[in-house]
């Protein structure tokens, strides 16, 4: 069995797995293969972390995969990793580069206008990393909100921009998954409902007047920032619309045939009208 | 008998008041008849025209309408349905002229309300028809004029009031525009409807587009009683052919109305059909004029309501056009009606061919990131977009790789999983992307090392410490030779002193039966098995011997002395008694079976 088959076999189970339990099981499948592990914490989506920047007036960032290095992640405010690393370690940990940086810092400043206006609290930040040696970057977007512990929202966009040739037209690629878990943690009637939805979303956008990087950084953060905002809306859609309506139709059509009490009191009212018409 | 027949007599009064003047249309009816000759008999159908039919092939006609071209099917279907209007028309019969007329206008005006309405009024007009005409040659003159004088005007308001209802709502709706689009959309029409323009009479054409233009200016009443008196005026001035062109106007409106696709060629067939099982009782000449004014319509109706009916349904403008007022003011003047429709079919081809054009020109991907456009930005048309994704299509089903490869399905995760990009995805250079699984599409992030507990993780490889292995143990082979086996006979009788030999049993078997056996040994004395079969037989040959025999008993005995308890011993003695006998297989029958569940030699 190759890595490749062992990857898609853990991803499958995963899929089908309880997924309010993924970290769990995503840890036992690396114990299981260590080969996997950097596949797996890779594409599979955990609910996000919390963690507060020290140097940025313990301010809370958000912590995935993208922005981990060995234990510790680097807070978009500070661009430092906390808990720090030894120097050592720094010098191999990833840091964007000083123009990225600066598109980084807009983004995150951008989205949290964004994460005020839409999620009205939670939390955001936003990663970026260069690919390769070219001007094409990655990045990774997170909103979270978790008032609570029985709602759990968790919203990762991971971005692609890739330049043309010409570097005239960038195409963005945004991979999206949503984490929700709602629950309802009343002794008497225990629910919870929790899921994952992932879709993805390309854009071309043609870049115009575009050549100093003062320029590019307003650019590449509005074009993503609708993007971003388009796909959140479809998928909450999606999510009320579609995935929610059908469960409760589902949960509907099961609470109804399973309530014996309506069957009884028929029964009952047939039974006394039998009796009146014989008197 | 009485009561039903002063009800009757209503009809007969229309047809007496107005027979004046459908004289005319007589002689040109029965001209028709004369050059038709042959196809009243096809047309036979059964005079009442009910509504009811013309549903079913509104239903049945949307999936045809769907399908084919707008442009290409209404020709076909108009001319079909000219040549049962030339025979309606001489169907006519000599003794109810006026009252054919008046009933071809009628129906004209059914199919309207059918659609519309689909209640009983316009079958109660319809049947009464039928049944009063037998009755009507019945009746006395006398009683018939006065009774027609009294209710001559009546019915002919009855019938406006009637067809108004429907005008009246329809009335509101109608705007002037919509009327007069449809008038300067001809000429662009004309082009699909060039054949229909050919088989109708040019100038009845031009007086129904000069009533169409003038009708929404007249009130619903009005405009009943304006239409019956021009279709009086057109019935004298048309042609014969002319005149059946006019129900089709109305049925097209109707079928714009309800929006609905419409193959009325197949609800005409079938009317009649229902009709003539209702109105059996009805005279043989009124039925058949009833049929074909009926199926008139719906024949006419077919040709525009497919047309009307495929452009209808996606554009919301066809009901308004469709509408009674207009429905009212065609039917009685102008057959060109389906001129409407072909212009709105052409519009719509229009509309349709723009809009597919429009994707492919407007979305130019140098056109820069168009500004935020949410499912909430408030437009329908990118909502519906958006719930493209969200609908599972067949083939959207998320198939892992994995699982793909087995499938042996090419592995379009995006397409499964993103439904989204369809919409994003307006550029060529989009859609040149590679497809790739979403796993693997997805950006890696920077490169990073595993946490110290993930790091730390060593596989454990284990080894299986159990080796399983299949041995054969040992194996017994027997000689069938007789002789060879007479020397080994000894042989046997020493190993049956320890054991019981089974020769045809597995090994397995014959471990346990051993093992028993040296558990009752002490017990019971042991003796030889022998078991049915070529084998046994010669074992039962050998023991049948006695000086085998006795050679095994008393081996048994000095056995049973050394080791048998004195329990043992009365069981010892019956066996030695047994084996005095000269039958020495009995006991081996008798013992054996009990203690070793052995199957008992056959003898």
């Amino acid at each position: 069995m190759s890595v490749d088959e062992k990857y898609d076999a853990a991803c499958e189970l995963l899929y089908r797995l309880d997924p309010t339990k993924v970290k769990t099981h995503l840890q036992n499948l690396i114990a299981l293969e260590p080969e996997i592990a950097e596949g797996l914490l890779s594409s599979i989506d955990i609910p996000l972390t919390i963690k507060k920047d020290t140097d940025a007036n313990n301010k809370e960032f958000l912590c995935c995969d993208y922005n981990r290095d060995i234990d510790s992640h680097r807070s978009p405010w500070s661009n430092q990793y906390f808990p720090e690393l030894s120097a050592e370690d720094l010098k191999e940990s990833p840091f964007p580069s000083e123009p990225l940086r600066e598109l980084e810092v807009a983004c995150n400043n951008s989205f949290e206008l964004y994460r005020d206006l839409y999620y009205e609290g939670g939390y955001t930040s936003t990663y970026l990393w260069d690919v390769d040696e070219s001007t094409d970057f990655a990045g990774v977007i997170l909103f979270k909100k978790a008032e609570s512990d029985d709602s759990k929202w968790d919203s990762i966009h991971v971005i692609s921009a890739t330049h043309d040739e010409e570097g005239m037209e960038v195409t963005y690629n945004v991979t999206t998954t949503v984490i929700l878990h709602l629950e309802n943690l009343s002794k008497e009637q225990q629910l919870s409902l929790s899921g994952n939805l992932t879709r993805e979303n390309s854009k071309t956008v043609k870049l115009q007047n575009v050549s100093t990087v003062e320029q590019l950084v307003p650019a590449h953060s509005s074009s993503l920032g609708s993007m971003i905002e388009d796909i959140e809306s479809k998928l909450r859609s999606m999510l009320e619309i579609v995935y929610f309506e059908k469960t409760l139709d589902i949960y509907n059509v099961l609470r109804e045939r399973n309530d014996d009490s309506t069957k009884l009191q028929k029964e009952q009212h047939s039974e006394l009208i039998e009796n009146f018409q014989k008197l | 008998m009485e009561q039903v027949i002063p009800k009757v007599p209503e009809r007969p009064r229309r047809r007496i008041t107005r027979s004046e003047e459908p004289e005319q249309l007589r002689s040109e009816s029965e001209f028709e008849r004369e050059k038709s000759g042959s196809k009243d008999s096809e047309l036979d159908l059964p005079p009442v025209p009910k509504t009811r039919p013309n549903r079913k092939p509104l239903a049945s006609s949307s999936a045809h309408a769907s399908s084919d071209d707008v442009s290409v099917k209404p020709e076909p279907q108009i001319q079909a349905q000219l040549q049962p209007e030339a025979v309606i028309e001489t169907e006519p019969t000599v003794e109810h002229p006026i009252v054919d007329e008046l009933e071809a206008k009628l129906p004209v005006e059914q199919p309207v309300l059918d659609e519309v309405e689909l209640d009983e009024p316009v079958t109660q007009e319809v049947e009464p028809s039928g049944e009063l005409l037998p009755e009507e040659s019945t009746i006395k003159e006398s009683l018939e004029e006065q009774i027609i004088d009294d209710f001559a005007d009546e019915p002919v308001e009855e019938e406006c009031k009637e067809v108004a209802s429907p005008e009246l709502i329809g009335d509101e709706a109608i705007q002037d525009e919509e009327l007069e689009k449809p008038v300067k959309e001809e000429p662009i029409i004309q082009t699909d409807d060039k054949t229909l323009a050919e088989a109708i009479v040019p100038s009845v054409c031009e007086e129904s587009e000069a009533d169409i233009a003038e009708e929404p200016k007249e009130t619903p009443e009005d405009a009943s009683e304006a239409v019956v008196e021009a279709a009086r005026e057109e019935s004298s001035e048309v042609s014969p052919e002319a005149s059946p062109e006019v129900p089709p106007e109305k049925t097209q409106v109707s079928v714009d109305q309800l929006s609905s696709t419409a193959n009325l060629t197949e609800g005409a067939k079938e009317a009649p059909k229902e009709e003539q099982k209702e109105t059996s009782e009805a005279t043989s000449e009124e039925t058949p004029e009833d049929s074909s004014v009926n199926a008139k319509p719906l024949f006419k109706e077919v040709t525009p309501g497919n047309v009307s009916s495929k452009e209808a349904i996606p554009s919301n403008t066809s009901p308004k056009e469709g509408s009674p007022a207009t429905q009212k003011k065609k039917q009685g003047k102008s057959p060109p009606v389906p001129k409407k429709p072909s212009s709105k079919i052409a519009a719509f081809q229009q509309m349709f061919q723009n809009q597919q054009l429009q994707p492919e020109h407007t979305p130019s991907p140098k056109e820069p990131a168009a500004p935020k456009t949410g499912g909430f930005s408030g437009n329908r048309a990118q909502f519906a977009q958006n719930l493209n994704g969200m609908i599972a299509l067949p083939g959207m089903a998320q198939l892992t790789p994995a699982l793909a490869k087995r499938l042996g399905v090419s592995t379009s995760s995006d397409d499964a999983e993103t439904g989204a990009e369809v919409e994003t995805k307006n550029t060529k250079d989009e859609a040149e992307l590679p497809k790739v699984p979403a796993r693997s599409k997805k950006t890696r992030g920077p490169h990073k090392r595993l946490p110290k507990t993930v790091a730390s993780i060593e596989k454990v490889e284990t080894k299986s410490t159990s080796n399983i292995s299949v041995v054969k143990a040992w194996t017994i082979s027997f000689k069938p030779d007789l002789p060879e086996r007479a020397d080994d006979q000894p042989m046997e009788a020493e190993l049956t002193a320890g054991e019981a030999i089974a020769p045809s049993e597995p090994a397995g078997l014959e471990d346990v039966e051993a093992e028993d056996l040296n558990e009752a040994s002490p017990e019971e004395p042991l003796q030889i098995i022998s078991e049915s079969g070529n084998s046994d037989e010669s074992e039962i040959q050998h023991t049948s011997d006695p000086s085998i025999a006795q050679n095994v008993e008393h081996e048994e005995e000095v056995h049973e002395e050394a080791e048998a308890a004195p329990e043992a011993e009365p069981e010892a003695e019956e066996i030695a008694l047994d084996t005095e006998e000269s039958n020495p297989t009995a006991f081996i029958a008798e013992t054996y079976d009990e203690d070793t569940e052995v199957e008992t030699p056959t003898a």
